[in-house]
């Protein structure tokens, strides 16, 4: 059970960063739904000059995985220029889906995504923002 | 209570799983475990009597051909329609319901006419209505619950002359209610609508009596009661079957071909065009043969008893919300916790080998009723035991202590 629940996904799951409110959230936003189970998400990115991510925030329903994506994705890439960006999405992906050996080098709280591969039904979750984010944006 | 001995029948209970743990099987509202004696039959079948039905003469065929004709008259007898309608074998509920829609109403359907389905319906008692209105311009009429969830029926807005139909779920697969089905069925007998009650989720868990109620259209799926996946059954009130048309076409279902016409048989055996799943209704026979060991009341009150402790149970628990209603669940209990998300829940149980549902449950119509996206849902069968209810009790305490609300 650990392995999926990581210390760190529970953490952000109980209190999530960049998690706004639904006053936050009426205008220029983009939606992560999962039909599947009801989890449903706004998210809000401001983009600067060049590409770079100034500000984002999201606010909606969902379970600790997604929920934790959300929180931990967003600490990660505001600040980042877009080809930064796709790199860290492309990270997320690897560790959420991929079958080979993750290296040190992946940051500790991306890597704590790594339990979903073990749990099929729960890819989704851990994918849903990330998803949301690159279908909109790349 | 049940007969401890009856755990012994279901392979699955049996086994033991991940690091030690016995199955604590509570999913039955999904799909039910399988008896041996079904397994056994339906492997028996393509071992021992393997052969095609409705066409050879050897006497392999004809054996397989006979049991075959035979297994519609038990169903009947299951049912408690002996001899008055017809028993048409579908691949479940949602194909059942799908030929009627399409079959039936379709033809009959025009510009302007109602079909009124309730609050409650799962989606395959949902969607072929909704879409065969869109298509006729008719309008898709749904029966609402009250302030205390109870179907409000009565209103008369459901009975105008406008309806043409009525499509209702017996037992909600998501708080496990009860519908006042038998009056609906009375009222619209009485305007002459024409009625399908979707039994799925009663078949296993309620009394069955067709001859006393009397619908025009009972549908159900072999699996949510002990029998196999992939087959189900369309009952049909007796005069019905001559009102529909074949909607698939194919070898088995015709008297003559030719090049450019072609005469349909015009029994049930105009519904079931190709090769039937043969060892699916040998394997559901035997699970109504099973089932009727059993006192259907002692049973009907062993799971509902079960469900009952666990709502008791679930009310000494902070943060938890019940959606069943108290001694009116069937065993269903749909529930969830004020902060754990329905699917950590669930996630969390299933490494304990406790097996419940989380999700909208494919009834999102009455999620918006409930006002939740998703709830947990533990579901009982003629199985589980106090047990079962202790170590589900257990788990969702350690769940809360995992997650930190403790």
């Amino acid at each position: 059970m650990d392995d999926l629940y990581d210390k760190i996904i529970l953490q952000h799951a109980n209190f999530p960063q960049y998690f706004g409110t639904e006053e936050d959230l009426k205008l220029d936003y983009i939606e992560a739904d999962n039909p599947l189970c009801g989890d449903s998400y706004k998210i809000k990115l401001k983009w600067g000059e060049g590409g770079v991510l100034l500000e984002g925030i999201f606010f909606g329903y969902g379970c600790s995985i997604s929920k934790a994506s959300g929180s931990i994705l967003l600490s990660k890439i505001i600040g980042k220029d877009k080809a930064a960006i796709l790199e860290i999405l492309k990270t997320l992906k690897e560790v959420i889906e991929g079958d080979g050996d993750l290296n040190d080098r992946i940051d500790k709280e991306i890597l704590a995504f790594k339990g979903a591969r073990k749990y099929p039904s729960r890819k989704s979750c851990a994918k849903l923002i990330a998803g949301a984010i690159q279908d909109a944006y790349f | 209570m049940m007969n401890q001995e009856l755990l012994h029948d279901f392979p699955l209970l049996k086994k033991t799983f991940l690091s030690g743990e016995k199955l604590v099987y509570l999913d039955n509202a999904s799909t039910t475990l399988k008896p041996e004696v079904v397994i056994q039959r339906i492997s028996d079948f393509y071992a021992f009597e393997y052969s095609n039905v409705h066409r050879g003469v050897y006497p392999l065929a004809e054996k397989a051909g006979e049991l075959y004709k035979n297994a519609r008259l038990e169903t009947l007898r299951f049912l408690k329609s002996e001899k008055k309608g017809s028993i048409v074998f579908t691949s479940g509920t949602t194909d059942s319901i799908n030929l009627v829609a399409t079959s039936y109403l379709l033809p009959r359907l025009k510009q302007g006419d109602e079909v009124i389905i309730s609050r409650l319906e799962h989606h395959s008692n949902w969607i072929p209505w909704q879409q065969i209105c869109i298509q006729k311009g008719a309008t898709l009429r749904i029966m609402e619950l009250d302030k205390l969830g109870q179907l409000d029926w009565k209103k008369e807005e459901y009975w105008t002359d406008k309806v043409k139909f009525i499509a209702l779920t017996q037992v909600s697969n998501v708080t496990g209610m009860e519908t006042p089905f038998e009056e609906i069925i009375y009222e619209a007998r009485k305007r002459g609508i024409p009625i399908l009650i979707d039994g799925a989720q009663a078949i296993l868990t309620k009394n069955i009596d067709l001859g006393l109620w009397d619908p025009d259209f009972y549908v159900f799926s072999a699996h949510k009661a002990l029998g196999p996946m992939g087959v189900g059954v369309l009952y049909l009130k007796e005069g019905i079957l001559d009102k529909m048309s074949p909607i698939k076409y194919g070898g088995g279902m015709v008297k003559k071909v030719g090049e450019s016409t072609s005469f349909f048989k015009e029994d049930v055996g105009k519904f079931e065009a190709g090769t039937p799943n043969v060892s699916g209704v040998f394997g559901m026979v035997e699970a109504f043969r099973y089932l009727q060991k059993f006192s259907k009341i002692k049973l009907i009150e062993h799971i509902s008893q079960l469900g009952q402790e666990f709502i008791q149970r679930l009310k000494r628990v902070k943060d938890i919300h019940v959606y069943s209603r108290e001694n009116e669940h069937s065993g269903i209990i749909s529930f969830s916790h004020k902060k754990i998300h329905p699917h950590d829940l669930a996630t969390f149980l299933g490494q304990m080998g406790i097996c419940v549902r989380a999700g909208h449950h494919c009834a999102q119509p009455l999620m918006e009723y409930l006002d939740t996206p998703a709830t947990i849902r533990a579901s009982f069968s003629i199985y589980n035991t106090y047990e079962d209810v202790n170590q589900l009790e257990d788990g969702i305490k350690e769940a809360i202590k995992f997650f930190n609300y403790g």
